[in-house]
């Protein structure tokens, strides 16, 4: 029978389900981000293995000498010494935070003549707090030596203004708490879709609607399908409500109104793909405090791994390389670069939602078989 | 146009090596109501499944007005309407609400014939002033008066209720029986399965007696009870139920009859002429033997003691305890009116 038609009658009963227990629904949904922005965001936080690129246009003893220090630094890794076009490059795909420049005037003791430039991109909060920081105290050393080889030198500055300049290229004010709320996007997304959409198929079943709905002449499909829509209605609504709680403790998006569009965009594709999973764990998983643990045993870690809260680069490397076939890995990345950077390049853009789509896609489909195949016998 | 609604021939059902359906076969006439009776796990439910198309048969077939259901599935959805022992009104919707989507599930259109419905339904039900009202906050029996209703929005020709009254109390009981009655007359065919053997008497113009996946038997109400036998039924209830063996060695021993023994009641069928006769020596002998006992009375065989003879419990204690005693607790069911 028409599968539109029969799924926009099941949509609807889902809304309208909804609807009628709004506030409840509304509460249960802020719960969860309101304590994490609100918490988490507001405590300090650091991170590991920040990745630089380094430009040595010096290249004497001093210059390489602080590249080592650089280098020995848990916070930076240095994963490229180049030229500055290809540093810069690097830094505008998101490979790199931060590029430092060590300018041929390192180390350089004159007030106003930078001895190291530093350009960076804002899409890891810790780049202003940690990184900048320890790039200026490690130039600042080797100006004291060269002070310290100067009597009566002109400089007393313990961190003399003229040693690193820096520049934001890509950046929001860059606080834990952006990182944060870009984080917290997909996981209430994630979250709304494996507790809302599977928990109703299973009460659904054990209260004989579901029954209810396979002897009217309905194509069975448009069950599964008005289960996912409706899920991603809600996930968005309360995708924006976490966002909101985010921008009104003082969090900013560098992409603007833009941010919103792109949010959405991945809202959508990652609600399908998990409700989609929902009803799949749904079909198998009888009882709703089975169901309940179950699903958070899915949805937590792939929140970790994804970079949700910390950035993925501070995970061990075998936890990072798990992070690769998490589908939040690549919502986040979107969600975080236009929040926080203000800018995506195309390809990482395409890229990662291609992905997201596949994920998606193939998802859904596998849930109208597991679906179906558990309701016949 | 077929004659019967509803013709099921050599059905069988299998889950893995256990058979719930054992070659079925029997037919439903049009404007009947039929009773399908049977213990739990008889297979009524297993039946019933299959004819709403929710499970495939193994083997047989199933012609619902004439249409083979494997063939016409979509068609036959149409023709019958399900009201089941769980109210299934959603309770966050609306009265109306629950009525329209049923509505647009089965198709109904256009939108003016979708409401016309939904505005009888709500009459019908006597709804039509809580229409608006979460159908969460309806009493049981309205609930039931929606689920009824509801079942019926797609003006069904088949009305397949399973254990409709279960858990309502007596006014409610009777105003459903009243509804069943009334769509009975309006020539919807009824299927009826019920744990409340008196439901089944007073309603159902044919009923079948299912147990381990067989017919055990089918017919009139009257044709049924002659299963039993032409004799009279003997009841004797001991006033402390440790002489219930006693009274159960005496029918045995003295009377020569087959006494079936449940908790303090002893029950034996006695032959017709002979009944008189028999009392007045129990009573005597009851006396001499100094055994106390609250009731004895002789009285037509009832649905019960035909299903307790056909689904027989003596056989079943031995193999299937669960079933038996839930059985046990469907046969109090019976006699008492209630649970």
């Amino acid at each position: 029978m028409s599968l539109m038609g029969d799924t926009f009658t099941l949509y609807k009963r889902e809304m309208l389900i909804f609807r009628s227990n709004l506030r409840v629904n509304l509460v249960r949904s802020i719960m969860f981000p309101l304590v994490i922005i609100l918490f988490f965001g507001n405590v300090g936080s650091s991170i590991l293995n920040v990745p630089i690129a380094v430009v040595n246009y010096a290249n004497n003893p001093q210059s390489l000498s602080l590249i080592g220090t650089l280098q020995s630094n848990n916070y930076l890794q240095i994963s490229s010494i180049t030229d500055q076009p290809t540093a810069l490059n690097l830094l505008k795909n998101g490979k790199v935070q931060l590029v430092v420049i060590i300018l041929p005037t390192f180390p350089s003791s004159q007030q106003g003549v930078p001895g190291v430039q530093v350009y960076y991109s804002n899409t890891q909060f810790s780049v202003t707090s940690f990184a900048l920081p320890l790039i200026s105290s490690a130039a600042s050393k080797y100006t004291n030596n060269v002070q310290a080889g100067q009597p009566g030198g002109i400089q007393t500055q313990q961190n003399p203004a003229g040693e690193v300049s820096s520049n934001a290229l890509y950046a929001s004010k860059g606080s834990y708490k952006d990182f944060l709320v870009g984080g917290i996007v997909p996981m209430v997304v994630v979250f709304s879709a494996l507790f809302g959409g599977g928990i109703s198929l299973i009460s659904d079943r054990q209260m004989g609607n579901l029954k209810a709905f396979f002897i009217t002449p309905i194509n069975k499909n448009a069950i599964v399908l008005s289960r996912i829509l409706s899920g991603a209605t809600q996930g968005i609504l309360f995708a924006f409500l976490a966002l909101s709680i985010g921008i009104l403790d003082g969090a900013q998006l560098a992409g603007g109104w833009l941010s919103l569009v792109y949010i959405v965009i991945v809202s959508v594709i990652l609600s399908l793909g998990f409700i989609a999973i929902a009803v799949m764990i749904a079909s198998k998983i009888k009882r709703v405090d089975a169901y309940a643990i179950f699903s958070q045993v899915v949805g937590l870690p792939l929140w970790f791994i994804s970079g949700g809260i910390l950035p993925t680069q501070s995970l061990p490397s075998w936890l990072s390389a798990v992070s690769v076939v998490d589908p939040l890995t690549y919502a986040n990345t979107v969600i975080r670069a236009i929040t926080l950077q203000g800018f995506i390049p195309i390809n990482t853009l395409l890229f990662n939602l291609g992905v997201l789509s596949v994920f998606a896609v193939v998802m859904i489909y596998m849930s109208f078989r597991v679906f179906n195949s558990s309701n016949e016998e | 146009m077929a004659e019967y609604a509803i013709e099921i021939d050599k059905l069988v059902k299998k889950f893995g090596t256990f058979t719930a359906v054992n070659d079925i076969t029997f037919k439903i006439k049009k404007g009947e109501i039929f009773g399908l009776l049977g213990p739990n796990g008889a297979g009524k439910t297993t039946t019933i499944n299959m004819i709403l198309g929710l499970i495939r048969s193994t083997s047989g077939r199933i012609t619902i007005n004439g249409l083979d259901i494997k063939k016409d599935g979509e068609k036959i959805k149409q023709l019958i309407g399900l009201m089941t022992q769980e109210t299934v009104v959603e309770g966050d919707l609306t009265a109306r609400e629950n009525l329209e989507i049923f509505a647009e599930l089965y198709h109904v259109s256009p939108i003016a014939e979708r409401d016309k419905r939904i505005a009888e339904a709500l009459k019908e039900s006597e709804l039509t002033d809580f229409a608006d009202k979460k159908a969460g906050t309806f009493s049981g029996g309205m609930k039931r008066r929606l689920e009824l209703v509801k079942s019926m929005i797609q003006h069904p020709s088949i009305l397949i209720l399973d254990e409709p009254t279960t858990g309502l109390d007596i006014q409610n009981r009777m105003n459903m029986w009243k509804h069943i009655r009334e769509l009975n007359s309006i020539g919807v065919t009824i299927i009826l399965t019920t744990q409340y053997l008196e439901e089944a008497d007073t309603l159902c113009d044919r009923i079948a007696i299912i147990d381990h996946g067989k017919i055990k038997a089918i017919g009139t109400v009257s044709e049924l009870k002659k299963v039993v036998g032409t004799g009279r039924i003997l009841e004797v209830v001991a006033e402390d139920h440790t002489d219930a063996a006693a009274v159960a060695n005496l029918l045995k021993g003295i009377f020569k009859l087959k006494p079936e023994m449940k908790v303090d009641k002893v029950t034996a069928l006695v032959e017709v002429g002979n009944e008189e006769k028999i009392m007045t020596k129990l009573l005597a002998e009851l006396n001499k033997k100094k055994i106390k006992v609250s009731s004895v009375s002789l009285h037509m065989p009832t649905l019960d003691d035909v299903f307790m003879t056909l689904t027989g419990s003596s056989t079943r204690d031995t193999t299937h305890e669960d079933t038996s005693s839930r059985m046990d607790a469907m046969m109090r069911g019976g006699m008492g009116g209630r649970r």
